[in-house]
C-alpha cells in the first residue's frame, strides 16, 4: 500500500521540493519511494517521491508533482439517495456550505412555488 | 541557508497562501521550519504587479509559479487566500529568502518571531481573512 504524507503546499525548498515531518507520515517510507501527498484541511491529494531523509531533524524531503494535486472527492462508504424537504433557509444554507467545501453532493430542486431551491 | 536578513517586499505586492489556514496547523508548520533552519517562518508566494497588471493577474501568475493553478479551476473551494504585503508589513512581519540559489523568485518566508504562539499565527493570518478574497 502506498504510504501517505501530509504536506504544506506553500513550503518550497531545494528549488521546488517540499518537506514534512516524521509525524506527517502514514506508513513506512524510504528514499526514492513514491508516496501520496495530501493537504488534510481541504483534501488536496497528489503524487510525490521522497528525495532525502534528515533523521536528526526528523524531516522528510519530497519532490512533488504539484500539477497532479487535486481536490479529492468525498469518499462514500454507502451510496444512498436521500430527499430532504425543508422550507427552512438554514437547511439549504448548510447543504450549500457542504457543496462549497467538497465535491458537490447535494442537488437542489424547487418543489413549491413559495420556497426557493 | 536561511539568515536573519530581511528582504524588501513592495507594499503593493500581492501575497497568497494555500491551505492550511487553521492557526494550530499553521503553527505546527512554523515549528517544523524551526527544526529545519532555526527560525519560525511560514511560506508564502508574493510579487508586485507588473506594468499594466492588476491584482487578479498577479494572483494568476503566482498560481502558475506555484504550479497549483489547476487544483480548482472553478475557484470555489477556497484553496488559497490573499493578502496585501502592506498589511503584513504594518503588523511588523518581515519577509525572508532562503538564500538557496534555486529558490523560486516569488517564494518568501515570513518570520513569526521567537517562540510564536497560536495568537501570533492568528495575527499573521488576519490580513488574509480581512482581504476577503476566497478563491
Amino acid at each position: 500500500m502506498t504510504s501517505r504524507i501530509a504536506i504544506d503546499p506553500n513550503v518550497r525548498v531545494r528549488g521546488n521540493e517540499t518537506y514534512a515531518g516524521f509525524e506527517d507520515v502514514e506508513g513506512v517510507v524510504g528514499v526514492d519511494d513514491d508516496v501520496e501527498v495530501w493537504e488534510p484541511e481541504i483534501g488536496l491529494t497528489g503524487l510525490g517521491r521522497i528525495t532525502d531523509i534528515d533523521a536528526d531533524r526528523r524531516l522528510i524531503y519530497l519532490a512533488v508533482d504539484w500539477a497532479s494535486l487535486r481536490l479529492a472527492p468525498i469518499r462514500q462508504a454507502v451510496r444512498a439517495n436521500v430527499t430532504v424537504y425543508s422550507s427552512h433557509p438554514q437547511v439549504a444554507s448548510a447543504l450549500r456550505a457542504i457543496n462549497e467545501r467538497h465535491t458537490p453532493v447535494f442537488r437542489f430542486r424547487q418543489v413549491r412555488d413559495d420556497v426557493p431551491a | 541557508m536561511a539568515s536573519e536578513a530581511t528582504v524588501a517586499v513592495p507594499a503593493n505586492a500581492v501575497v497568497i497562501r494555500f491551505r492550511p489556514t487553521d492557526p494550530e496547523s499553521v503553527l505546527r508548520w512554523a515549528e517544523k521550519e524551526h527544526r529545519r533552519i532555526g527560525y519560525y517562518r511560514l511560506s508564502v508566494f508574493a510579487d508586485a504587479p507588473r506594468e499594466r497588471e492588476d491584482e487578479d493577474a498577479v494572483v494568476r501568475r503566482l498560481l502558475a509559479v506555484s504550479e497549483l493553478a489547476g487544483v480548482d479551476p472553478a475557484g470555489n473551494k477556497r484553496v488559497f487566500v490573499c493578502a496585501k504585503a502592506s498589511e503584513l508589513l504594518r503588523l511588523n512581519f518581515t519577509f525572508h529568502k532562503d538564500e538557496e540559489e534555486d529558490e523560486l523568485e516569488e517564494h518568501y518566508s515570513v518570520d513569526l518571531g521567537p517562540a510564536p504562539t497560536v495568537d501570533d499565527v492568528r495575527r499573521f493570518l488576519e490580513p488574509f481573512a480581512a482581504e476577503g478574497r476566497q478563491r
